[in-house]
C-alpha cells in the first residue's frame, strides 16, 4: 500500500522524447487509469514507475520515499506486461510460483495464494500448461495471477484485458476492481480503451504525446474535459468537434462556423478561431430547420438496441454523430435538422485548452 | 548522474563487462597478436639461409602483390571457387531444409544420415570426393565402363577442378545451413499455409509467399557464414587437388600457403595473409549493406 | 490425382537429398571393405565383392586372417590412431565445455544488452571469425615454440579455442536476440542478473546451447590445419593428423577409409543425440 508520487518525470530514448516532465500522484489505494492512444509513452510511465527504466530525469517516490535508484523488486510491485510475457520454458504454475521465489514464504502458503489466485482467474485447468499451449487470453490471465500472488505496494497493469474477448473482459475487469478494492492495493491500469478507463479508475490520467492532458475522476474526465484532445479522445461515439470562429461585435461573443451561429457566456478576448464540442446525446434532431441548427444529410444508422447512433454530414463532409430513440426512422440521404443543446456545448481555443464549461453552470 | 542514482543493480555495462571482459581480452590478443605478427612480417624480407635475417623493407611486399600475375590468378580462383561453393550450399541446403520439415517416418535417422557429411573434416571431405572425382578411382570411370564406354572418366582436370572444389565444400557445408534453415521452417505457423491454400496459391507462390519470408534472415546469416568459411578454406584444397592441376586451383590460402612454407618467403605470404583478409572482410561488409540491413530491418 | 503427384515429388526430393549425402559416403567408405586387389583393381568395383571387415582390426594394429588363410597384417600407424582416438577425445571434450562456458554469456550480452562500443567489439568478434588459419599459423607457431605449448595439447586447445570461440558466439547472437525479453519479468521477481542468465535464460535457450556444443565440438574433432602444424609427429597427435598418414606416408586406401569411418562415429552420435534440438531451436518464435 502506498502513496506514488511522480516528479518531473522524463524519459528520451535517443533523443526521441517519450514522457515530457510527468508530474503525478497516485494516492494511497487508489485505481489510477493511464489512457491514452498507442505511442503517447504510458508503457514507458509504468516501466518508470516499476524501475524497469530509469529515468532521463525526474525522481519517483514511494510513500514520500526517492526509489528512483531502487530495483524493481526492491519496490516491491508487481506487474502485467503489455503482451503478457511469462517465461516459455516453465508451466503456468511454475510462472506464478516464480513471483514468490524470492519472498521466503513456506510451501503451504505459496500453494494457498497460487491456488487462490487461480481460482480468482478461472486457470485452475491450465495450470500445468507451458505458455505456447496456452491462447492468448489465457496467458493474459496466468500473467495476472502471477502478479496477484505477490502482496504488492502497488499492481502495475499494462492492458491487462487487450487479447479477452468481450464477455471474459467485462468479467475480469469487475474482478480486478473488486479485488484491488478488497486488498486496497494501489494499482495502476494502462489501457487505450475509454470504456475501460471510464468503468474501472477512479481517476483517469488521459496521456498524449508523452504529457499528461488531464488528471480527474471519470466524471470530470468525460463531462469537463480539459482540452480538445481528451474530449475527442474520450466517449463514444465521439463528441462532435466543429469548426469555427469566436468573434466579437457589438461587445457581443459569438461562435461563428459554416452553418452554425452559437452565443457562448465568454469573456471577450477570446476571439480567433475555435472549436466547439458537443456530446452525441447533447446533438439533436429535427426534420425541420430552426435557429441554431445545421442542416444535414443522414450517412448512416447504426442501432445498439438500447438506442441507435445517426451519423449525420454537414455540408462540409463533415462527420457528425447524434444518440436518438431506438425508434428512429430516417433513412440515408434523408435531410435533417442537427441542434447542439447550448447548455452543454465547449468551447476549446486554438491551443486546444477549454474555455468554458457550459455544461457546469 | 546524481549520488542518489546508484542502483543496487548492476548497470548494462558493469554486468557485460563482468560477463565478456575475460573473453573479450583473450580474443583480442589471439586476434591482435597474430595480426600484429603477420603485419611485422609483411613489413619485413625475412631469409634463412645463410643465417636467419629480417630487413625492413617497408610496402615493398604489398606492392609485389598487387603487380603478380599469380596473385590475380589466385583471386579469381578463390572468387570463382567461393561463389559456387556458396550458390550450392545455399540451395542444397534449402533442399534439405525442406525435405526434412515434411512430416515423414523415420524422421530422426533421415536427420541423422543428412547431417552426416557435417560430421566429416574438411580433410575426410578431401580425401572422399578426390576418390570421387578422380579419373583412377572415380565413380564416373566405373559407370562408364559398366556402359561399355571403355575409358577413364576425371573431373579433377584444369577445367572442371574448381567445381569439384565447391561441390565437395558445398556437400560438407549444406547440413549445417539446412539445420538452421529448418529451425526456422518450423516456426511458420501452419494457418499460414492453411491461409495460402485458401488465397488458391500455386504451390510456388506459397513457397514465396509464405515459406520463404520467415527465412530471409537465416538465409542472409548463412550466406555470409558460407562464404567467410570458403575463402578461409585450405586444408580440403590441399587435400583434394593440392592447388592443382597446375595452379588451377590454387586458391589465395593455397598460395598463402605456399610462399610461406614452401618458399618460405614469409613476408611475402604475409602481405598476401592481408589481401585475403581484405577480401573477406570487404565482401562481409557489402553482403551486409546490400542485403542484410533491409533483412535485419525487417525482423 | 494432383496430392499423388506432390507425394511423388517429395519422394523424389527425399531421394536426391539421400543421393547426394550418401553417395560421396558410400563410394569412399566402401574401400574400407574390399580386399587389395579389389583396390588395385581398374576400373573401380562397384561395391565390394568379397566384403571383409580386416581394415577395421588392423588400423587398430590387429591381424585379420580371410577365409582363403591369408593374413592381412595389422598397420604400423596404429600406435598413432589409438592415441590420436584419445587425443582428439580430449581436446574436442574440453574445447566444447570451456567454449560453452565462455560462449553463452558473451553471445548473451552482446544480443540482449546496450552498452558502449557494442559495435566494435562485435566488429572484433567478426575478424576473429574471418581470420584465415595459414596466415595465423606462423605467428602462433613463433609463440608456441617460444612458450614450449609447441606439441602439446594445451597448445592446440588454446589454438582450437580462437576458431570455436568467435565462430559459435557469432552464431548465437542471433539466437539470443529472438528469446523473448523476460529479463524485464525476472527482474520484477527479485533475480539478480547472474540468476536471470543461469537460472532463466540459459534453461530457456537449451536447443540453442545444444547446438552451441555441437558446433564446437565438430570444429575441434575435425581441426586439422593447426594440429597439422603444431602436434602433428608429437604425442599430442591428434586423429585427423593421424589418418593423413595413409594417404601420404603409407598410402593404403582400405585403411584410409576405415580411418576415416572411425572419425565419423563419436560426431555422428553427437549428431543424433542433438539433431533433435537443433531442429528445435525456434529461431523466431512467433508465439511470445
Ligand atoms: N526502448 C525504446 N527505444 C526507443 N524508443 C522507444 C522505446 N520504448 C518506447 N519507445 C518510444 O517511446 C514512445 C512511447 O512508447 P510507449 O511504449 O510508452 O507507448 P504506449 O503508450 O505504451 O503505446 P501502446 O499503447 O502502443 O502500448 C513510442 O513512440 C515508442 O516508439
Ligand atoms: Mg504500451
Amino acid at each position: 500500500m502506498s502513496r506514488i508520487q511522480i516528479d518531473r518525470l522524463h524519459k528520451t530514448f535517443h533523443r526521441h522524447v517519450a514522457v515530457r516532465d510527468l508530474d503525478l500522484t497516485i494516492e494511497n489505494g487508489e485505481l489510477l487509469v493511464l489512457l491514452g492512444p498507442s505511442g503517447c509513452g504510458k508503457t514507458t510511465t509504468l516501466n518508470c514507475i516499476a524501475g524497469l527504466e530509469t529515468p532521463t530525469s525526474g525522481r519517483v517516490l514511494f510513500d514520500d520515499e526517492d526509489v528512483t535508484a531502487a530495483s524493481p523488486h526492491q519496490r516491491n510491485i508487481a506487474m502485467v506486461f503489455q503482451s503478457s510475457l511469462l517465461y516459455p520454458h516453465m508451466t503456468a504454475r511454475q510462472n506464478i510460483r516464480t513471483s514468490l521465489a524470492k519472498q521466503k514464504l513456506d510451501r503451504a502458503e505459496t500453494d494457498r495464494r497460487i491456488s487462490e489466485a487461480s481460482s480468482i482467474l478461472g486457470i485452475e485447468a491450465l495450470l500445468d500448461k507451458l505458455p505456447s499451449q496456452l491462447s492468448g487470453g489465457e496467458r493474459q490471465r496466468v500473467a495476472t495471477a502471477k502478479a496477484i500472488v505477490r502482496q504488492p505496494t502497488a499492481f502495475l497493469l499494462d492492458e491487462p484485458l487487450a487479447a479477452l474477448d468481450a464477455a471474459l473482459r467485462l468479467t475480469l475487469r469487475a474482478e480486478l476492481v473488486n479485488l484491488q478494492k478488497r486488498l486496497g492495493t494501489t494499482m495502476i491500469v494502462v489501457t487505450h480503451d475509454q470504456v475501460e478507463a471510464m468503468t474501472m479508475g477512479d481517476r483517469i490520467a488521459v496521456m498524449n504525446d508523452g504529457r499528461l492532458e488531464q488528471i480527474g475522476t471519470p466524471d470530470e474526465i468525460y463531462n469537463r474535459p480539459a482540452t480538445l484532445f481528451v474530449a475527442g479522445f474520450v466517449g463514444s461515439p465521439p463528441m462532435n468537434l466543429i469548426e469555427g470562429e469566436i468573434v466579437t461585435q457589438d461587445g457581443r461573443t459569438r461562435f461563428v462556423s459554416r452553418d452554425l451561429t452559437f452565443e457562448p457566456k465568454l469573456a471577450a478576448g477570446d476571439a480567433g478561431p475555435a472549436t466547439l464540442g458537443i456530446r452525441p446525446q447533447h446533438l439533436h434532431i429535427h426534420a425541420e430547420g430552426r435557429n441554431g441548427a445545421v442542416p444535414v444529410t443522414v450517412f448512416a444508422v447504426e442501432h445498439l438496441g438500447r438506442e441507435s447512433v445517426v451519423i449525420l454530414e454537414d455540408g462540409g463532409r463533415n462527420k457528425l454523430h447524434a444518440l436518438v430513440e431506438p425508434g428512429f426512422a430516417g433513412r440515408v440521404g434523408d435531410r435533417l435538422h442537427a441542434a447542439p443543446d447550448p447548455t452543454h456545448c465547449l468551447l476549446f481555443d486554438r491551443a486546444g485548452s477549454v474555455l468554458s464549461h457550459a455544461a457546469a453552470e | 548522474m546524481r549520488a542518489a542514482q546508484r542502483t543496487a543493480e548492476l548497470s548494462n555495462l558493469q554486468f557485460s563487462l563482468l560477463l565478456a571482459l575475460p573473453v573479450l581480452v583473450f580474443l583480442l590478443l589471439v586476434v591482435a597478436y597474430p595480426l600484429g605478427y603477420a603485419l611485422w612480417m609483411s613489413l619485413h624480407e625475412i631469409s634463412f639461409f645463410g643465417g636467419y635475417k629480417a630487413v625492413f623493407v617497408g610496402v615493398e611486399h604489398f606492392a609485389d602483390v598487387i603487380g603478380d600475375r599469380k596473385f590475380k590468378k589466385s583471386l579469381w580462383v578463390t572468387v570463382r571457387f567461393t561463389l559456387e561453393s556458396v550458390a550450392l550450399a545455399m540451395v542444397a541446403g534449402l533442399l534439405i531444409a525442406l525435405v526434412l520439415n515434411r512430416k515423414m517416418r523415420f524422421a530422426g535417422l533421415v536427420r541423422t544420415i543428412v547431417i552426416l557429411p557435417w560430421c566429416i573434416s574438411l580433410y575426410g571431405t578431401g580425401v572422399i570426393f578426390s576418390y570421387l572425382a578422380k579419373g583412377q578411382t572415380g565413380i564416373g570411370t566405373a559407370i562408364a565402363y559398366a556402359l561399355g564406354i571403355e575409358e577413364a572418366v576425371n573431373v579433377v582436370n584444369k577445367q572442371w577442378v574448381i567445381e569439384v572444389l565447391a561441390v565437395g565444400n558445398a556437400w560438407n557445408m549444406a547440413p549445417l545451413v539446412a539445420f538452421f534453415l529448418l529451425a526456422n521452417l518450423k516456426t511458420i505457423p501452419s494457418r499460414l499455409y492453411d491461409l495460402a491454400a485458401i488465397d488458391r496459391m500455386s504451390r510456388l507462390e506459397t513457397f514465396l509467399n509464405v515459406t520463404l519470408p520467415p527465412l530471409r534472415f537465416t538465409l542472409f546469416v548463412f550466406t555470409c557464414i558460407t562464404t567467410v568459411l570458403s575463402m578461409k578454406l585450405f586444408d580440403f584444397i590441399f587435400v583434394l587437388s593440392g592447388g592443382g592441376p597446375g595452379t588451377a586451383s590454387a586458391t589465395l590460402t593455397y598460395r598463402i600457403y605456399k610462399e610461406s612454407f614452401k618458399d618460405l618467403d614469409l613476408g611475402y605470404g604475409a602481405a598476401m595473409s592481408f589481401m585475403l583478409l581484405a577480401l573477406i572482410l570487404g565482401t562481409t561488409l557489402i553482403l551486409y549493406g546490400l542485403w542484410g540491413r533491409r533483412e535485419a530491418r525487417s525482423i | 490425382m494432383s496430392i499423388r503427384l506432390s507425394t511423388i515429388w517429395s519422394w523424389l526430393a527425399l531421394a536426391v537429398v539421400l543421393i547426394w549425402t550418401l553417395l560421396p559416403l558410400y563410394w569412399f567408405l566402401k574401400n574400407s571393405l574390399l580386399t587389395p586387389d579389389e583396390i588395385a583393381r581398374f576400373p573401380p568395383p562397384l561395391y565390394p565383392l568379397e566384403p571383409t571387415p580386416a581394415a577395421f582390426f588392423n588400423i587398430f594394429g590387429l591381424d585379420y586372417e580371410m577365409a582363403d588363410g591369408i593374413v592381412r597384417r595389422g598397420s604400423g600407424q596404429a600406435n598413432q590412431i589409438i592415441r590420436g582416438l584419445g587425443n582428439s577425445l580430449i581436446v574436442s571434450a574440453v574445447v566444447t565445455v570451456v567454449t560453452l562456458f565462455v560462449v553463452l554469456p558473451l553471445a548473451y550480452v552482446f544480443a540482449r544488452l546496450d552498452f558502449p562500443h557494442k559495435n566494435k567489439l562485435l566488429f572484433a568478434i567478426l575478424l576473429a571469425v574471418a581470420l584465415p588459419p595459414v596466415s595465423t599459423l606462423i605467428p602462433f607457431y613463433a609463440m608456441y615454440v617460444r612458450l614450449g605449448l609447441s606439441g602439446t595439447l594445451v597448445g592446440l586447445i588454446i589454438v582450437t579455442l580462437t576458431i570455436t570461440i568467435p565462430f559459435v558466439t557469432w552464431m548465437l547472437i542471433g539466437y539470443f536476440r529472438n528469446l523473448p525479453q523476460v529479463e524485464r519479468l525476472a527482474r520484477i521477481d527479485g533475480f539478480s542478473r547472474f540468476e536471470t542468465f543461469l537460472k532463466i535464460i540459459v534453461p530457456q535457450g537449451r536447443s540453442g546451447v545444444a547446438v552451441a556444443a555441437v558446433i564446437a565440438f565438430l570444429f575441434s574433432w575435425n581441426e586439422y590445419t593447426y594440429a597439422l602444424m603444431l602436434v602433428n609427429g608429437t604425442t599430442a597427435n591428434t586423429l585427423p593428423t593421424a589418418i593423413s598418414g595413409f594417404l601420404f606416408q603409407h598410402p593404403e586406401p582400405s585403411h584410409l577409409a576405415a580411418a576415416v569411418a572411425l572419425t565419423m562415429v563419436p560426431p555422428a552420435l553427437v549428431a543424433f543425440f542433438l539433431q533433435r534440438h537443433i531442429a528445435e531451436m525456434n529461431l523466431v518464435d512467433p508465439v511470445r
